[in-house]
């Protein structure tokens, strides 16, 4: 009877803690849009040859924080 | 024995004077309720598509940039379409991606995020003339039909307003913080109120400051009591990820309306409404996240809703201060 209860005892740490790492992976990948957006505008090469790619990136990255992250 | 009694009724005392702080504090921030009086745009009508900058003329008209239709609209203050103008493109009236807008008495002007400087239309919204700038701008807001101040995007770093004639050109430069900072973390949105106070509200720090005409600063306030935000390196870049205050409006009385970012209890909802001491004096929270806050004339705020096909116009009651007007 006690084994059986230790036993449940660890099933239920392993589930909290399985959704504490869902839950911390969905607010990660939630968190990132605007970042992998931004990385993207860097990487593109047309931001390369513009001398203001730079800067439409960072205008574009912090519209994104305000207009699409809550 | 004796001890024990007077420890316990010191303690008694204590937890009777935190709770009566706690009612006092709970008093001093008031809920202020929005009540709705306009509604523009909604799954059903295609008037708004992702609109992106407000403001309000002194005959009630609303003007607002829809990056999605790329253009600019005007609406009378049923909320009904008046007139709209722009289709995508880099040419006198075209738009790439409209952002910012506000008004003079006799002039719109309009910022778009892919082309620096303004352009300018008049209240029948016929393109008038383009404004150059070198620097692509992060917030403005015009001061009279031959002045705009405007925070713009420097290779320096430098945290400065820029006053600009209405040929471009820098007429006067305001440094709000001597700090030179790493990426971002300068960022502001700014106001004035009617004596020329300045307001600023930084996007990616806790801070709330206010300027007087002269530029002596008269106060610097923290509301979410937070010290950094997280920062993330993206490519060769690190910025900040964590946005503390969105935007940041002032009314006709004078008080500051700050639009949360992440920290608070409801993230884009929440608006602190300061006296203009800085005191916290009501918290408001707008049914729907937004991006931007804007005040107009007559005090009604509006904002975002339905992920920005919708424009909502609201009447701010404070149930309060009408049960002290009504007693008066």
């Amino acid at each position: 009877m006690r084994k059986k209860c230790k036993n449940l005892n660890k099933l239920l740490i392993l589930v909290v803690l399985f959704a504490v790492i869902l839950s911390l992976n969905a607010s990660f990948v939630e968190a990132g849009g605007c970042e992998n957006a931004f990385m993207r505008c860097v990487d593109d090469p047309i931001s390369h040859i513009s001398m203001v790619g730079g800067v439409v990136c960072i205008i574009g990255y912090v519209f994104c924080k305000k207009y699409i992250e809550r | 024995m004796r001890k024990r009694k007077i420890c316990m009724g010191v303690l008694f005392l204590a937890v009777l004077f935190c709770s009566r702080l706690q009612f006092i504090l709970a008093e001093e921030v008031r809920q202020v309720s929005l009540e709705e009086v306009l509604s523009i745009g909604n799954l059903d009508d295609n008037i708004l598509f992702q609109w992106a900058g407000v403001a309000v003329d002194s005959q009630n008209y609303i003007y607002v940039t829809d990056a999605m239709d790329y253009c600019l609209k005007k609406f009378d203050c049923q909320g009904n379409l008046q007139k709209k103008i722009g289709r995508k493109g880099q040419g006198p009236g075209e738009f790439l991606a409209p952002r910012l807008l506000d008004c003079s008495r006799a002039y719109i002007y309009v910022t778009d995020q892919y082309v620096p400087g303004f352009q300018v239309f008049n209240k029948d919204l016929k393109f008038q003339h383009r404004i150059p700038l070198r620097m692509f701008i992060n917030d403005f807001k015009v001061i009279s039909d031959s002045e705009i101040a405007v925070t713009a995007v420097t290779s320096d770093q430098t945290c400065s307003i820029l006053v600009l004639n209405t040929k471009g050109e820098v007429i006067r430069k305001f440094h709000y913080s001597e700090k030179k900072s790493s990426l971002m973390m300068n960022w502001i949105d700014f106001d004035f109120d009617s004596r020329k106070n300045l307001y600023i509200a930084y996007n990616f720090q806790d801070k709330i400051v206010k300027f007087d005409p002269q530029g002596k600063k008269l106060w610097s306030h923290s509301l979410m009591k937070m010290k950094h935000v997280k920062k993330k390196k993206v490519g060769s870049f690190v910025v900040p990820c964590e946005i503390v205050y969105k935007d940041i409006a002032v009314d006709s009385t004078g008080k500051v309306y700050v639009l949360s970012g992440e920290f608070s209890k409801n993230p884009s909802r929440d608006v602190y409404v300061l006296d203009p001491e800085g005191k916290q004096k009501a918290l408001l929270t707008l049914p729907e996240g937004s991006h931007c806050i804007y005040i107009d004339g007559s005090d009604f705020l509006y904002s975002r809703a339905g992920d920005g096909i919708t424009l909502k116009k609201y009447r701010i009651v404070d149930s309060e201060r009408q049960a002290e007007s009504m007693n008066k």
